[in-house]
């Protein structure tokens, strides 16, 4: 076998494509990654949060044992935390289901998913503001700087989960966590409408 | 790797045909079968696109640029059933009322009462459709949103895309098969309802569709 020094460069040219090929696709993200990349807006509030599908306000925030809507009557022992939540659609109607809403404490522990009182919010027609109340349980203790995530849409039966979220911080501190744990009173739902009607 | 060709004369000016063939000559057939092998590979990287995403979505517009024109599709259901659906659809009117169907238009919105006239053999599935008005931006506004229900009156739940009385064929989701209806749907009738816009955007187009990827754009009458 001989040597040549065309054969020499060949052999190196490839070992630098492979080399070159194999730092590409480590630095390229995987698919996997992409498909659960999160996108997260931050906001605050009472502050609009804008998403590709809309924008989103969470404008109070109340609490209570007791929480009743068109649907029927619920009660906990820990705390039903209501955020009034303004959407307004862009591109097309929208609909937010409050079952998806996450409230997360800040020791990262999350508090959500159904409940016997919870209505879609929707659809928000584009440029025509509609309210909903969201209702999630928690314990009182996860209250004091908690955030809430929303997503950007409804989570379908069938398809990937939806990857954009607002993340709002609810503002709740140390003495409001403790004022909305001690809140009795019942709370009734008004279910989606329009602003204003 | 290529030969050598050891038999050519060093440092001559005619080397052997081997020897003095470049590496682009040597190596041009492997380089040109990297083209469909690349394409092979960008059209197997869509997939899902194709396959998936696509069809599973309404991404093929069948626009009339008038406001009436011949739809025509064909769809399955559960893959396993397959028809074609082909109607006439023609916009009669998109005006401005105060109240449709016990509704009326929330603050800041206008409503507005849709009325198509559809055109279709009695044997066509044409149950199931979706009606939205577009603005001149594209935006497209659903039925559903931007109302408020006056009480006491009666609000029919989603559209009546066909007569109630003889809707035609349809399918039956527990046995998968198309069940006719009692009385033979007529070839022409009217859908009527209604859509509520933001006050200061004016509907420019119609959009109607039933089964996925297809669907109807037509021109609000002037």
């Amino acid at each position: 076998m001989t040597f040549t020094r065309e054969g020499l460069v060949t052999v190196l040219l490839v070992i630098g494509a492979l080399t070159v090929g194999s730092v590409v696709v480590e630095r390229l993200p995987k698919a996997e990654d992409v498909m659960d990349q999160r996108f997260v807006t931050y906001g605050t509030l009472g502050q609009s949060v804008g998403l590709r599908t809309g924008t989103i306000t969470v404008t109070k925030v109340e609490a209570s044992r007791t929480v009743s809507s068109a649907l029927g009557r619920a009660v906990t022992n820990g705390i039903f935390v209501i955020l009034h939540v303004e959407v307004t659609a862009i591109g097309k109607p929208l609909s937010l289901d409050p079952d998806d809403a996450r409230l997360v404490a800040l020791d990262g522990r999350q508090f959500g998913g159904d409940t016997p009182v919870s209505t879609a919010c929707g659809p928000a027609q584009p440029g025509v503001p509609l309210e909903c109340e969201f209702t999630l349980e928690a314990v009182p203790d996860a209250l004091a700087g908690a955030h809430v995530r929303l997503p950007a849409a409804a989570t379908l039966i069938v398809g990937p989960p939806e990857t954009e979220f607002a993340d709002i911080d609810l503002g709740i501190t140390g003495a409001g966590s403790a004022d909305l744990g001690a809140q009795t009173a019942p709370i009734k739902l008004r279910g989606p409408r329009p602003k204003g009607a | 790797m290529a030969p050598v060709d050891h038999g050519a004369p060093p440092g001559g000016d005619a080397p052997g045909p081997v020897a003095h063939r470049r590496w682009w000559e040597r190596n041009r057939l492997w380089v040109l079968l990297l083209v469909p092998l690349l394409a092979l590979a960008l059209a197997s990287s869509g997939f899902r696109l194709v396959r998936i995403y696509l069809p599973w979505n309404y991404s093929r517009p069948q626009i009339a640029h008038a406001s009436a024109m011949t739809f025509s599709q064909d769809w399955r259901y559960n893959s396993r059933l397959t028809f074609h659906r082909q109607a006439t659809i023609k916009v009669r009117g998109v005006t401005v009322v105060d109240a449709e169907g016990g509704r009326r238009a929330a603050p800041g919105a206008t409503l507005y009462r849709v009325e198509l006239q559809l055109d279709a053999d009695p044997d066509v599935l044409m149950t199931g459709c979706d009606i939205m008005l577009l603005g001149p931006d594209g935006t497209r506004y659903g039925v559903s949103g931007a109302k408020v229900d006056i009480p006491g009156a009666d609000q029919p739940f989603g559209i009546a895309c066909v007569p109630a009385e003889a809707p035609g064929p349809t399918v039956d989701v527990v046995t998968d098969e198309v069940t006719p209806s009692d009385s033979p749907r007529p070839t022409t009738w009217t859908i009527v309802t209604s859509v509520a816009l933001p006050s200061a955007v004016k509907p420019t187009q119609v959009r109607v569709q039933w089964t996925e990827p297809d669907y109807a754009v037509l021109d609000v009458p002037s």
